[in-house]
């Protein structure tokens, strides 16, 4: 069997689970798809080409070879560079520079972004409340995206939830789930990591410990970093201890 | 019967109210407190909690009493005050935390129970402990309970 036909017949087995237990959120094995990436331009003249954080706006360092490190003198050239080609593109951005000295003039708070607000007067969402800084990133959020945030996080902590209850779905062979020693992901004590585990003889992440109980007392696979059920297992737990104050190192 | 003969209760679940979530719990718990109460010395013995736990409500002390499979955490609420915990279950030892253990029915009525652990040294929780509602006989302390 290829390593094709293994996954299809995974994806195949996972949708009979699906089915079987409609409405339910169901993870199956999966990778998390990657994270977004900014695409750097070629170089053109064999240097290294530096992107902005916009993800479009870029200058080649000329005589840099891909992996050497600039020096200092071509680092702020290259920002220096960046901002300026910034400043071109977007000629109505009001850009103010960090000042280095108190300056006596009271400086003049950005517009509100107007997109921002057009759209939510369309849609009837609620913007930040005035008085609050406006015009950057942050400011334009609505009450109905804070919304779908919360749905979709509760959605990834409630399918964690279903894994924790589910020895098969995570891989298991005798039956045997996270609840079953950790009913509500009791003394799984997510605060406390990392710390030395000293039966494993090396300080250890909740995720590597997640692993262990899978391995171990759950008889399946370990599963992968970035295996998305492993991912929704952390957020369930994690999601259990909310409040509970950062503890690293504590046994 | 006499209410001053001695009783041992023998019951699976803990025949009071611990944490409801997790059915450490009996619905009717009050009902058979209240047949208990006349008598001078009961004991009731129980299983359904899988963790060193006891307690005492009135003249009724209970006991309950290990797993041979996998031992609970305690809950996050509604222990008894007088229990102490046992340490945590080693996760890394499949029989941390498991045992078996006896009861001493006494001649003055009451009962001792030890915690015979597998993997641990016993431990005897002593029925003067309960009854004087902690002020003598304190069994050990745990290293580390539950989070």
């Amino acid at each position: 069997m290829t390593r094709r036909s293994i996954a299809l017949a995974t994806a195949a087995g996972c949708a009979a689970i699906f089915a079987a237990v409609a409405h339910a959120p169901r993870l199956c094995a999966q990778q998390a798809p990657p994270l977004p990436v900014h695409q750097v331009p070629d170089s053109k003249n064999g240097g290294t080409v530096v992107m902005l954080c916009d993800g479009k706006t870029s200058v080649e360092v000329k005589g840099l070879k891909p992996g050497e490190s600039m020096t200092h003198a071509q680092a702020v050239e290259v920002t220096r560079e960046l901002m300026a080609q910034w400043q071109r593109e977007h000629p109505n951005e009001k850009w103010e520079m960090a000042k280095t000295v108190q300056s006596s003039q009271p400086i003049p708070a950005p517009p509100p972004a107007s997109g921002a607000d057009a759209a939510a007067k369309a849609t009837g969402a609620k913007l930040q409340s005035k008085g609050t800084q406006q015009g950057d990133t942050y400011a334009s959020f609505t009450d109905r995206d804070y919304k779908v945030w919360k749905n979709e996080t509760d959605n990834f902590v409630a399918e964690g939830k279903q894994l924790f209850h589910d020895g098969a779905a995570i891989g298991g062979t005798i039956g045997v789930s996270c609840d079953m020693c950790h009913p509500d992901a009791s003394n799984t004590h997510p605060e406390t990591y990392p710390k030395y585990q000293v039966q494993l003889q090396r300080v250890a992440l909740l995720r590597d410990m997640i692993d262990w109980c899978i391995e171990n007392p759950v008889k399946g696979k370990a599963l992968d970093p970035n295996d998305t059920r492993l991912r929704a297992l952390e957020a369930y737990i994690l999601a259990q201890r909310k409040g509970v104050a950062l503890d690293y190192g504590k046994h | 019967m006499p209410h001053t003969t001695p009783l041992l209760v023998f019951s699976h679940s803990p025949l009071y109210k611990y944490y409801r979530n997790w059915n450490f719990w009996t619905d009717d718990a009050e009902q058979v407190q209240t047949i208990l109460k006349p008598y001078q010395h009961v004991t009731v013995i129980h299983g359904h909690t899988h963790q060193m736990l006891y307690n005492q409500i009135g003249n009724i002390s209970f006991y309950g009493m290990l797993s041979t499979a996998w031992p609970w955490p305690y809950a996050p609420t509604g222990l008894p005050p007088l229990t102490i915990q046992m340490n945590r279950a080693d996760p890394f030892d499949q029989f941390d935390g498991l045992g078996d253990g006896r009861i001493n029915a006494r001649a003055d009525g009451l009962a001792d129970k030890i915690y015979s652990l597998w993997d641990r040294n016993p431990v005897t929780v002593k029925a003067d402990y309960l009854v004087s509602h902690g002020k003598t006989a304190r069994p050990p302390a745990p290293q580390f309970a539950s989070y």
